[in-house]
């Protein structure tokens, strides 16, 4: 309705300034002078108009938007979206505390691997120490130098195997 | 004038005839237009009636998710400590074997009473890496059946005394097994 109102209001004051337009022509400058004064008033109206409609329209989409946002099918489409994410996040954070807790079950293990290798370390080096030193006159100094510096080496990588198969060489000279 | 008063006239019906055409639209369509707005009302709460109920099952669905998988995770974190326990308890267990083994054969070399416990670890350790049930169980029996052999051959060497120059002739065996 306001629009069809602009657009007589527009249509009018085009109308006043033909005819103003030609009034000019038969030389009525006074009256000419009027009704253009007047053609531009409604020209002035029909975009204020314009202008009012305008805000007037989208004042009506953004409370219709509002509305829309706020309403219940839509309320409850965010809830249903909330529970779906919430189920995800959670199944997510299951399966970190899972791998978080094989982590630490690895860690502890591996503490308990360690510390049990350290101590078999610690009781094969005092072996192989304690049998070197009771070898050691039957043994060239090289040779005895050979088999030290093995041992340390083994014993300072923690490597059980090394450290058995020298006191496997060890218990062999020995007998011999 | 009289073009011009008649070509008012003449606008003026257009616009009636028009307005006329629309009343006679919407006095012809009302009962179509009220049905129809009736069926979108019951469309409507159907929609959200489905969307509550939905809901609802959602949040229900989540609770039970809940209480599921915090039991599960401390079924979990249960098992873990009794798993570390278990190896803890293997690894004191070889230990003792080994102990137990050296006093049995006291001319046994030490070399040999540290290969028996090296071996018997690494198979601890496999069975602690496997993977599936079936490697796991596999492992498993490998490592009693050892622990087993190891603990006869001991119990062997206490009741005999003649057997104090033999040696633990099963655990030897079973060490010349590859691993897996």
């Amino acid at each position: 309705m306001l629009i069809k109102l602009v657009l007589v209001l527009f249509f009018g004051a085009l109308l006043l300034l033909a005819s103003a337009d030609v009034l000019l022509n038969f030389a009525r400058s006074s009256v000419a002078e009027n009704i253009t004064r007047s053609a531009l008033m409604l020209l002035l109206s029909a975009f204020a108009l314009l202008m009012l409609t305008a805000i007037i329209k989208s004042s009506h989409y953004l409370i219709g938007q509002v509305r829309h946002f706020f309403s219940a099918s839509q309320r409850l489409q965010r809830r249903l979206f909330f529970f779906a994410n919430k189920q995800a996040q959670f199944a997510e954070l299951v399966t970190q505390q899972r791998q978080q807790l094989y982590f630490f079950k690895q860690q502890q293990q591996r503490q308990l691997l360690n510390k049990n290798n350290r101590q078999q370390v610690e009781a094969l080096s005092k072996t192989i120490q304690h049998q070197l030193i009771m070898l050691k006159p039957s043994l060239s100094a090289a040779a005895f130098k050979r088999l030290q510096t093995q041992h340390k080496r083994y014993r300072r990588q923690l490597n059980s195997e090394g450290l058995i198969d020298l006191l496997h060489t060890i218990e062999s000279l020995t007998k011999c | 004038m009289k073009p011009l008063r008649h070509w008012l006239f003449s606008t003026c019906r257009f616009f009636y005839a028009i307005k006329t055409k629309q009343l006679q639209w919407h006095t012809k369509h009302h009962a179509q237009q009220a049905r129809l707005k009736h069926a979108q009302r019951l469309a409507h709460q159907e929609i959200i009636e489905t969307l509550t109920l939905r809901g609802a099952q959602l949040e229900h669905d989540l609770a039970v998710l809940k209480t599921t998988h915090k039991a599960q995770l401390l079924m979990l974190k249960t098992q873990c400590k009794q798993d570390i326990k278990d190896y803890q308890a293997y690894l004191a267990a070889l230990d003792k074997l080994k102990v137990a083994i050296q006093a049995s054969y006291q001319h046994l070399p030490e070399a040999v009473a540290f290969t028996i416990h090296h071996h018997a670890k690494q198979l601890l350790n496999a069975l602690w890496i496997a993977e599936t049930v079936e490697e796991k169980l596999r492992c498993e029996l490998r490592l009693i059946h050892f622990m087993n052999a190891v603990h006869e051959d001991a119990s062997v060497s206490f009741d005999d005394a003649d057997a104090l120059t033999s040696l633990p002739q099963k655990t030897l065996a079973l060490l010349q097994q590859p691993l897996l």
